[in-house]
């Protein structure tokens, strides 16, 4: 498996969230900041490289859309209302695929995952199946920076859209790098690696040319090319 | 080959597998009416407390019904397949404390069933809302025919939260009658609860799952387009090397809101013009959401094991916008093909093929 484009957008938030439409190429109707970090990951990631119609689309998130959701749960449990039909919809995990294959006119499979790590080795199991796929992470924040500390016991509140680009060898294309040994791991085996490690890996250019990495479900090389 | 080697469901119709379709065929669960007047289908005495409890019982039975080792537990992949994830728990602890959102991490949901069955392998929550279960089997089925993984443990899991029958209130999507499947006087679809496990593998069973096909459509995030449910059926067939004449039973969406079901009659009526039989089995369980891709596949093969097709309840006027009539009588099982559609908010949409060769 190849890794043809990646981006690692990660950017801390001191008093606010950053206006992430300013840096947008494109404006999407109904966007809120997981929907525009979403597009910027994405947008930095395409910017050599066009994808087919066909390429699955795999996002991974912690916690998804989490100020829309707590925006309906205000207006739920606080307000007693009824949500916003759009905050509720942009709650609903696998809107986000919808505006990135819209925003980007993807057409092939599409699923939201918890983790990257297992999103990664459905991306393997695709691409070994001939695919190309599109795979990120995207952590927003909460809005309210000071309960975002205070519920993930954090001190610097940082936000990440990171992306790759997976596909089979591709004639004529130049691979960035190549992912290869992929084992899934018991859980009995210590995590050594996060996925910012990953991304500084791939952005690095001064590094060894090959790391292996390891997740506590999930063991790969990779080897630039 | 993957094959389907057990299965469990706890849903409005019963707390057994067995029981649930037992009473499909003398039709008992009706939907209760909260508070703001719409419907919804509960689980019997389940309560707010008893999430995981209800989750990793269903997942117990399954894998008892299975008969796994250890060791092969300790292996199999997990797939756990929902929309709303630990919001009910979140809910519960909201109105308890008013903290928000005090368990965010969605990740915690596949750990704690993990520690509680002692699975330490590959676990993903796929989270696509109402396809997301049927999503969970076809990345399951690919997984294991990669060889990466022996068997998989696949959970639809949806249980009571007001985020979502709000959000689909604000849509004006619920009804608060009856779910009429393809019904020219359908208003809408009423929301359910249920939990179901898959355990799939390749020891051979009565039921083979064929294949299965999940598409992005960019038409509406709201609604599914009938040429995107055409081209995913055409591409499951074909992935299948089966054609239309070869599917017996197409088990519908068929979610009672207006859109949707005429997006998918559309496609049906195009792509198989003499009507194989068309159920849907909403109408005894609600839609359960991300739950209902595992939770009707379950009804419809214990249906088949106890020897007949369920029919489609509510059905009486036919659609002056197409010409589809679903199944009205339960009807003696038959071996063969069955295609079963999902169809998801935010443009996502799933199908699945199975073989049933007979008890």
């Amino acid at each position: 498996m190849y890794i043809y484009a990646f981006s690692n957008h990660q950017e801390i938030a001191i008093k606010q969230l950053s206006d992430k439409k300013k840096l947008l190429k494109t404006r999407v109707n109904r966007a809120d900041n997981f929907v525009n970090l979403t597009l910027l990951g994405i947008e930095k990631c395409l910017q050599n490289i066009v994808l087919k119609k066909e390429t699955n689309l795999y996002i991974s998130s912690k916690d998804g859309n989490i100020n829309s959701t707590i925006k309906i749960l205000e207006a739920i449990f606080r307000k007693e209302q009824l949500p916003m039909p759009f905050n509720f919809l942009n709650s609903v995990n696998a809107s986000i695929l919808f505006f990135v294959a819209k925003n980007f006119g993807l057409e092939g499979k599409g699923i939201f995952t918890d983790t990257f790590e297992s999103a990664l080795l459905q991306a393997y199991v695709d691409v070994k199946n001939g695919k190309t796929v599109l795979i990120g992470l995207v952590n927003e924040a909460i809005a309210d920076l000071d309960l975002h500390r205070k519920k993930f016991k954090v001190q610097e509140v940082t936000e990440q859209s990171q992306w790759l680009v997976l596909s089979p060898k591709l004639e004529g294309e130049n691979a960035l790098a190549q992912i290869s040994d992929v084992k899934i791991q018991t859980s009995e085996q210590a995590t050594k690696h996060s996925t910012n490690d990953l991304f500084d890996f791939l952005e690095d250019n001064n590094t060894q040319s090959s790391c292996p990495f390891n997740y506590k479900h999930l063991s790969f090389m990779v080897r630039k090319c | 080959m993957v094959y389907i080697e057990s299965y469990a469901l706890s849903c409005a119709l019963g707390k057994s597998t067995k029981s649930s379709v037992e009473n499909i065929k003398e039709f008992t669960s009706e939907p209760s009416t909260l508070s703001d007047k719409n419907k919804y289908y509960y689980i019997d005495e389940h309560q707010e407390q008893d999430y995981y409890e209800s989750i990793i019982k269903i997942a117990k039975e399954a894998l008892e019904e299975a008969n796994l080792s250890k060791e092969a537990i300790n292996k199999i992949g997990l797939f756990i397949g929902t929309s709303s994830a630990k919001l009910p728990i979140n809910e519960a602890l909201l109105k308890q404390t008013d903290e928000m959102l005090a368990q965010p991490n969605l990740s915690e949901l596949s750990s704690i069933i993990m520690n509680a069955l002692e699975i330490k392998g590959f676990n993903t929550i796929i989270s696509t809302a109402c396809t997301a279960s049927a999503n969970a089997l076809v990345q399951a089925k690919e997984m294991i025919e990669s060889g990466l993984i022996e068997k998989a443990l696949v959970l639809g899991i949806e249980l009571f939260n007001e985020l979502s029958i709000k959000g689909f209130n604000s849509f004006q999507l619920l009804s608060q009658d009856k779910i009429r499947p393809f019904d020219q006087h359908r208003d809408g679809v009423i929301l359910g609860e249920g939990v179901s496990a898959i355990v799939l593998g390749k020891r051979p069973s009565a039921f083979e799952f064929i294949g299965g096909s999940s598409l992005l459509d960019t038409l509406s995030i709201t609604s599914s387009s009938a040429q995107n449910l055409l081209n995913i059926m055409k591409r499951t067939m074909t992935k299948a090397n089966l054609a239309p004449r070869d599917i017996s039973v197409i088990k519908a969406h068929a979610t009672g809101t207006i859109q949707n079901d005429l997006s998918e009659a559309q496609a049906l009526n195009e792509l198989f013009p003499n009507h194989p039989y068309i159920i849907a089995l909403k109408p005894y369980i609600g839609h359960t959401m991300g739950a209902c891709g595992t939770n009707e596949v379950v009804l419809l093969l214990e249906a088949l094991k106890q020897n007949f097709i369920p029919k489609t309840l509510n059905f009486t006027t036919q659609s002056s916008d197409y010409p589809l009539v679903p199944l009205s009588i339960n009807s003696p099982a038959i071996k063969g093909y069955y295609l079963l559609n999902y169809l998801g908010f935010g443009g996502n949409n799933c199908c699945l093929i199975l073989k049933y060769s007979g008890v």
